[in-house]
């Protein structure tokens, strides 16, 4: 044992840790550890002021696998995230007009005005019994793909954007607000299912005049209480839409960059017949829909610092509360190894015979059961939460650490110390606690910091598998998702890349610490 | 109404057909579209290559590797799928839906309003916005929309919007207060229980191997119920833990998962909502108990016409909807790629979509040639080739493609023939012969089927196929179930086989039509397998089983867990005669044991990596 | 104590261990009826089985798995003597889900994992030595302390993320890129294990065997990398500090002073002898070969055992994981006891104790 060495064992422990310290600085991997794991504990602590976005991975704020922002200066035709109906409120007259020759529909625009803040658009149909509309009966021909309703006669309101991009918008997140009026035969307790007489539609029609149906409310459940129905829009309706007016060698397909959006109100083919009644012939009443907002907002290419996940939730995010769990599980995991380790190795090594033996055996066992597998096994059993997860990894993690405990407590207990410690009669749990163990700490330092490089890996490897809790932010289920996902077809590197990058670190950080120490620490290496 | 029912089934399967050629320019010109949707197949190989990561599946079908994938896609895939030519994208609405099973025994889910109100306060908007990103459609009747019982868009009021503010009336006026402040959920005041006045909690599971979707759609009802300023939280859990938990009637609140409809077959609602069944294992797994629906059950399970059991379905429907023990929250679009370039005659199988049966019968070249191989990628490895015991999908596509049936589902999913060419249905008032109440089915069968082994496939094998599923019943065969009713079935000639039923039914037909039919030969009670060892009897895996059948092709190599080629079965009593003369491509697949054996293979394998790596190491350990 | 009385100790030791894992694997794969009292036949039994049978029927089924309905302390000891005397009857059971026997599934999947772990275990001792050595002649050179960063960080570095990203290069960025380059795609498979398109020619052609095996070398390249490189780190630090030890030990000062040729100190007398350590990790390693590497094999879509174990976990297969889970862990103490075994016959300083 080096002279040095016993000097700061000896002393107390402030001296001890500056002369440690002093060593300890010597190491350039030891200090780079640090830092490291400085930062990590950094962003650990102040996730909340450095990711701003909701870091839960189920949570959905842009579309699926946007990459970072910064990838963006490669990109010229880059689609800006934007509102883009510029009236989202309908405070302007819209165009407002009827299809077809009845005089049965109207529309109005009212703005807002001293009495209330509120703008909208209605549209209205006021049935009189017997007079006919003119009928398509387009559900006979076999035309499921024609957008327009199944009479003529309609009322629509229409509104417009430009899009000035060269490429479609990664997805469109389009919604409509509105409340319904009913009046006479259409009213509830009126004709049994006379709700399912009309129907509202949106259509939205390129600057080519295609016509693309993409909301029709089949719900027909009415309420005078305005509602926000999101309209989904697919992989197609968006390429169709905007598809032509991408311009390729100077042309475009589309003569315009305009794009309107008309919202209707029609009777639907029930009217014309329905168990067994003639609706037209018998009905007189009145529907009215108020629309009160129409929104229409793209999202382009590009989402935040690290892009978006496959759930459309913030990568940034994720990476940075990510060192959480990884460090929560990883020190907390490894403490609770430690203290087992320490109180078994300290047993078995103090009290020898019997004890020693049962003890060894038992470590001996758990040493040649697969680890992972293991884990596997409780972790399905246990259920996925943080705090199993931490009792798996701990389970198996103490072994090593009660071996080496136990080695240095034989090699401790015959020392003149702890014979005259007996001596004068002091109790086993106090030589324990309180002469031995303080002489074996130096040793542990070095071995927990391993064990939470292990524990760290096991972390990711589980979460990996899918084994941890979902809606906790973690790096290994950041990979899980990736892999699972669709980033390699999709090209999503930055998702496979940085939270692999992060784990690496953060281990890596705790590796060199470990083996600074041990090399500060462990008399037979620094012979060397 | 009920030609509009039918109206539209069959608008739906024409729709499909058509979208099919307009995508695909090759199907339109082809010359050799067969004339017989039986006719084939035409391809000499079908390769069902296991691939486990969807990602590889996709870029896969890109690099033209595999022909087709047997599952659907993930939607994010659809702009890559779309922009390469060679890949067309057919996509149908699914006969099923993903739903949200309510315990109804469980106080205060029992109160029919509460589940309404949940019903009114879940936003199935979201599932189709967020969740399955627009490849949806809203749905709320327990019958399919593409099934001809369906009465989707006549209910008279639908939970498709949430509607937090009626849910909230809806509990207030059945007396449901609150812990604190009303309508202060962020406050932490939570609902309380009618009566009682207790708070109380929900847990919705989900299948914690589908965390995007099914995981997604537990949170929004979640969701739904905090809106209403209900405790509670979603549960990941295994499946197979909690769909053995409610067959038994263990405890739950709500369960997420999903619903398949094979047939245009709705017999199932009957016992699966039926009261009396509350108590009973495996069945009523929502402990419903409704008496007007219960009286119903009758005249569903033995109605006779379409427009009795349509009637029955539909009041029903009307009953379910109402009160709501199962919530529907989405019926989604099953898109699925396959490649252009190489064949065409795909065709949209309503129950298997673009990778069924029909397909791989009717695929052929572009330019009209017989022969090919086409690769198939299957998302999972097949666990068992044993028709009776294995429930995998998987399994199921390759099986789909080795047995014959009376009938098989034709793509519309209306019974198509196979081996039956003549069918006479009889009861009491056709022919005084029946006994009264009894129904009796008599088939002819093509005379030009034969076994794989040689033997010819007769009436005796048909006939044999339903008394070894009843007889097999003792011992557990699940295929027994359907056959509750049978009384009889014979062969009275080498050509006829008769079925007769001790009930009159609707549903009879679909019961046994499309059973697998099995070579008497093999499986018979005396010197063959017998029917105590239905679900021993391992084929393929075990090579002392015996697999011997009769479908448009066989079974000829597989290396387990890699892939699994199928070669035309020229002896198909649909093969197409008159291309046995016209030139077929040279390499017709040798149906003898190939020459090289896998494991030779791996430890050839493994000697040349051995090798290999000692020679390597031993050159770097020498070179100081 | 002489040799035989070791290897008698060790034996009796190692029969000791066996009892103990297939005790303790009983009671593991009874966990959940133990700590939430779920019915151990609802987590026995595949549903869709059940769903159809009568109560005689499911019966007998837990007759013959083993298993009691509602089981009293008498049924535990009963179930837990029909589990040891088909375990020792080398009886696994069949599989809930397939209704084939578990141990079929497991020997069609034991090439593909041997091949995998075994070919990785030699990259990595064979590299790991084979610097560790280079290394080792200068402790505290710009080499050494180079080497050892790079196996701490190999150390650190998760392995299916690893994985992952030589997959995403290799497997698929790098085709797609000769492919627009070329107008080929070259790189590596990205799944599996053999490709169907060489087994049709294989089978026919008279070099069908040399075929298949270079394709199942294609396909095993990515993975065994991985694993390999994965496991380079431990057996790099372990023969560079063990001939580090040695080096400094009295006869090799001796051999120094014979005037013998620094190499030939260090590969004839120091390698000699560090060497002894690194064969009982060696054979302790193969013991761990059979448990395949679950992750990696995930990533790379194996079929091997790490992935079945987890799949059937899943599944709740039970029969299938505790049988695999048995063999491996029997495998490790048997690779354990050879180790201890070897230590004992080669090392002649050691005293038996």
């Amino acid at each position: 044992m080096s002279k040095s060495q016993a000097g700061w064992r000896d002393s107390n422990w402030y001296v001890g840790f500056s002369r440690f310290w002093h060593e300890y600085r010597k190491h350039r991997l030891g200090i780079l550890g640090i830092g490291i794991l400085g930062l990590f504990v950094g962003m650990a602590i102040f996730a909340p002021f450095i990711a701003t976005e909701d870091p839960t991975p189920t949570t959905t704020i842009a579309p699926k696998f946007l990459a970072p922002i910064w990838l963006s200066v490669f990109d010229q035709s880059g689609v800006v995230t934007d509102d883009y109906l510029p009236d989202l409120y309908l405070e302007n007259a819209p165009i407002i007009g009827t299809n077809g020759t009845s005089d049965e529909f109207s529309g109005i625009h009212v703005p807002t005005s001293d009495l209330s803040n509120q703008s909208y658009v209605n549209l209205t149909w006021s049935h009189t019994a017997g007079t006919p509309l003119d009928f398509r009966d387009h559900h006979t021909e076999l035309q499921s793909e024609d957008p327009l309703p199944d009479y003529n006669d309609w009322v629509y309101f229409e509104t417009n954007f430009t899009w000035p991009f060269n490429s479609n918008p990664n997805a469109v997140n389009m919604s409509i607000s509105y409340s319904t009026t009913l009046s006479g035969d259409f009213a509830p307790g009126g004709f049994p299912n006379n709700n399912l007489m009309f129907r509202l539609y949106v259509w939205i029609i390129d600057p080519s005049g295609n016509w693309m149906q993409v909301f029709e409310d089949r719900e027909s459940t009415y309420s005078e209480l305005t509602r926000e129905i999101p309209i989904s829009m697919t992989y197609q309706k968006l390429s169709s839409i905007f598809g032509g007016m991408i311009e390729v060698n100077g042309t475009q397909e589309d003569p315009t960059d305009l794009v309107r959006v008309r919202v209707g109100l029609a009777p639907t083919f029930r009217f014309e017949s329905y168990g067994g009644d003639i609706p037209w012939a018998n009905y007189t009443g009145g529907v009215t829909f108020t629309v009160t907002k129409l929104k229409l907002f793209a999202s382009g290419d590009y989402f935040g610092l690290m892009g978006t996940t496959n759930q459309g939730a913030d990568a940034f995010a994720q990476l940075i509360y990510g060192s959480r769990i990884s460090l929560i599980i990883g020190v907390l995991a490894t403490g609770i190894a430690t203290f087992v380790g320490v109180v078994v190795g300290l047993v078995a090594g103090y009290f020898g015979g019997k004890t020693d033996e049962v003890l060894m055996r038992i470590v001996d066992f758990l040493l040649v059961i697969p680890g992972l597998p293991l884990m596997m096994v409780l972790a399905v059993f246990l259920g996925a939460s943080t705090e199993n997860i931490i009792i798996v990894i701990a389970i198996l993690g103490w072994t090593g650490t009660s071996r080496l405990i136990r080695s240095q407590v034989l090699a401790e207990k015959n020392k003149a110390y702890v014979e005259s410690a007996r001596a004068i009669g002091a109790s086993d749990t106090y030589i324990m606690f309180k002469h031995i163990l303080p002489n074996v700490t130096p040793i542990l330092f070095a071995n927990i910091t391993l064990g939470v490089v292990g524990a760290i890996l096991s972390e990711a490897g589980l979460s990996f598998l899918g084994l941890t809790d979902p809606e906790e932010p973690s790096w290994g289920r950041m990979l899980a998702d990736a892999s699972g996902g669709g980033a390699f077809i999709r090209g999503a590197w930055w998702v496979v890349l940085f939270p692999g990058l992060m784990i690496t670190l953060l281990s890596l950080s705790f590796t060199f610490v470990g083996h600074t120490l041990d090399q500060v620490l462990n008399p037979r290496l620094r012979e060397r | 109404m009920l030609t509009n029912r039918n109206k539209r089934l069959i608008a739906i399967t024409f729709s499909m057909a058509f979208i099919l050629m307009a995508v695909s320019p090759a199907f339109s010109q082809a010359a050799a579209i067969p004339s017989d949707l039986n006719q084939g197949p035409y391809v000499d190989t079908l390769v069902y290559q296991v691939i486990t990561n969807p990602d590889t599946v996709i870029q896969s079908l890109l690099a033209g590797t595999i022909q087709m994938d047997n599952s659907f896609f993930n939607p994010i895939h659809y702009e890559a799928l779309d922009l390469d030519p060679d890949i067309t994208i057919a996509s149908a609405l699914r006969n099923g839906y993903g739903h949200i099973t309510i315990n109804c025994d469980k106080f205060p889910l029992n109160l029919s309003v509460f589940r309404r109100a949940f019903a009114f306060a879940f936003d199935k908007y979201r599932v189709t916005d967020e969740i399955l990103s627009g490849y949806n459609q809203e749905h709320d009747s327990l019958v399919p929309y593409i099934s001809s019982f369906s009465i989707e868009d006549e209910l008279p009021y639908h939970y498709y919007s949430a509607n937090v503010a009626l849910a909230n009336q809806m509990l207030d006026d059945a007396g449901f207060g609150w812990t604190g402040a009303p309508n202060d959920y962020a406050g932490g005041s939570r609902r309380t229980t009618p009566g009682t006045n207790e708070q109380f909690h929900v847990n919705i599971e989900y299948g914690d191997n589908s965390e995007d979707i099914a995981g997604g759609t537990a949170r929004i009802g979640v969701d739904a119920l905090r809106s209403m300023g209900v405790d509670a939280d979603s549960l990941a859990a295994n499946f197979n833990e909690y769909i053995s938990r409610l067959d038994f009637h263990g405890d739950y609140d709500m369960v997420f998962f999903a619903y398949n409809f094979l047939g245009n077959d709705i017999s199932d609602l009957g016992d699966m909502f039926y009261g009396p069944f509350a108590d009973l294992d495996y069945q009523n797994m929502m402990n419903f108990r409704n008496a007007s629906f219960d009286a119903l059950r009758d005249d569903l399970l033995y109605g006779v016409t379409y427009e009795e059991v349509y009637e029955a379905g539909r009041q029903m429907q009307l009953i379910l909807h109402h009160n709501v023990p199962r919530l529907v929250v989405y019926e989604n679009t099953y898109n699925q790629a396959y490649r252009n370039d190489v064949f065409t005659g795909h065709v949209m199988d309503a129950a298997y979509y673009i990778t069924g049966l029909w397909t791989m019968r009717n695929i052929h070249k572009i330019d009209g040639t017989a022969g090919g191989s086409v690769s198939i990628s299957l998302g999972e490895e097949p666990d068992s080739f044993n028709i009776y015991t294995t429930n995998s999908a998987y399994a199921a596509a390759i099986n789909n493609e080795l047995w014959p049936a009376l009938y098989n589902r034709g793509p519309d999913m209306a019974p198509w023939p196979d081996l039956a060419e003549t069918l006479l249905t009889e009861t009491h008032l056709d022919n005084a012969l029946v006994p009264e109440g009894h129904t009796r089915f008599t088939m002819d069968i093509i005379q030009n089927a034969t076994w794989s082994d040689g033997v010819k496939l007769t009436a005796e094998d048909v006939a044999f196929s339903y008394t070894y599923a009843f007889e097999s019943g003792d011992y557990g065969n699940p295929a027994s179930v359907r056959l509750v009713d049978l009384v009889a079935a014979y062969a009275p000639t080498p050509y006829r086989v008769v079925v007769e039923f001790n009930t009159e039914s609707y549903w009879h037909f679909n019961n046994f039509a499309s059973n697998s039919v099995i070579p008497k030969h093999i499986f018979n009670d005396v010197d063959g397998i017998g029917y105590a060892n239905w679900n021993t009897w391992n084929p393929v895996f075990d090579p002392t089983e015996p697999m011997v059948n009769c479908g448009p092709f066989e079974l000829t190599d597989f290396i387990a867990g890699e892939f699994y080629e199928l070669s035309a079965n020229t002896n198909f009593h649909y093969y197409p005669q008159a291309d046995v003369t016209a030139p077929t491509s040279s390499t017709t697949p040798p149906t003898t044991t190939p020459p090289v054996d896998f494991t030779l293979a791996i430890v050839a394998g493994a000697v040349g990596a051995a090798v290999v790596i000692l020679v390597g190491g031993f050159v770097l350990l020498r070179q100081k | 104590m002489g040799l035989r009385e070791y290897i008698i100790r060790r034996s009796i030791y190692m029969v000791l261990l066996i009892i103990a894992v297939v005790c303790f694997n009983f009671f593991l794969f009874r966990l959940p009826t133990f700590l939430f009292g779920a019915n151990p036949i609802s987590l026995m039994i595949s549903d869709e089985l059940r769903r159809n049978l009568t109560q005689d029927l499911l019966e007998q089924m837990y007759a013959n798995f083993g298993l009691v309905p509602d089981p009293d302390i008498f049924d535990w000891i009963y179930m837990f003597w029909r589990y040891i005397v088909s375990m020792f009857t080398g009886n696994f059971g069949v599989s809930f889900l397939t209704q084939r026997p578990v141990i079929t599934a497991i020997v069609e999947r034991l090439p593909n994992t041997l091949l995998l772990m075994g070919s990785s275990s030699m990259v990595a001792i064979l590299l790991g030595i084979w610097t560790g050595v280079k290394v080792a002649a200068d402790p505290g050179s710009k080499k050494d302390v180079g080497a050892v960063t790079v196996a701490l960080f190999i150390y650190a570095l998760p392995v299916f993320w690893f994985g992952m990203m030589l997959l995403l290069a290799f497997g698929f960025m790098l085709p797609a890129w000769t492919e627009s380059v070329w107008g080929v795609r070259i790189g590596f498979p990205q799944y599996g294990t053999i490709s169907y398109d060489v087994w049709e020619i294989a089978r026919t052609s008279p070099y069908g065997a040399l075929m298949v095996a270079g394709d199942v070398l294609h396909h095993l390249f990515l993975p065994m990398i991985t694993l390999g490189i994965g496991g380079y780190g431990g057996y790099f630090l372990y023969m560079r500090n063990n001939l580090i030890d040695v080096m400094t030990e009295d006869y090799i000062l001796t051999a120094r002073a014979k005037g013998l040729d620094e190499n030939q100190v260090l590969y004839k007398h120091g390698l000699k002898n560090a060497m002894l350590p690194m064969v009982t990790i060696i054979a302790m390693t193969f013991g761990f070969l059979i448990n395949g590497a679950t992750l990696t094999e995930t990533v790379f879509s194996w079929r091997g055992l790490g992935r079945f174990i987890f799949s059937s976990l899943l599944l709740m297969d039970f029969p299938v994981i505790q049988a695999i889970f048995m063999i491996i862990a029997i495998t490790a103490v048997l690779a354990n006891f050879v180790a201890d075994l070897l230590y004992g016959v080669l090392d002649p300083r050691i005293k038996y104790g």
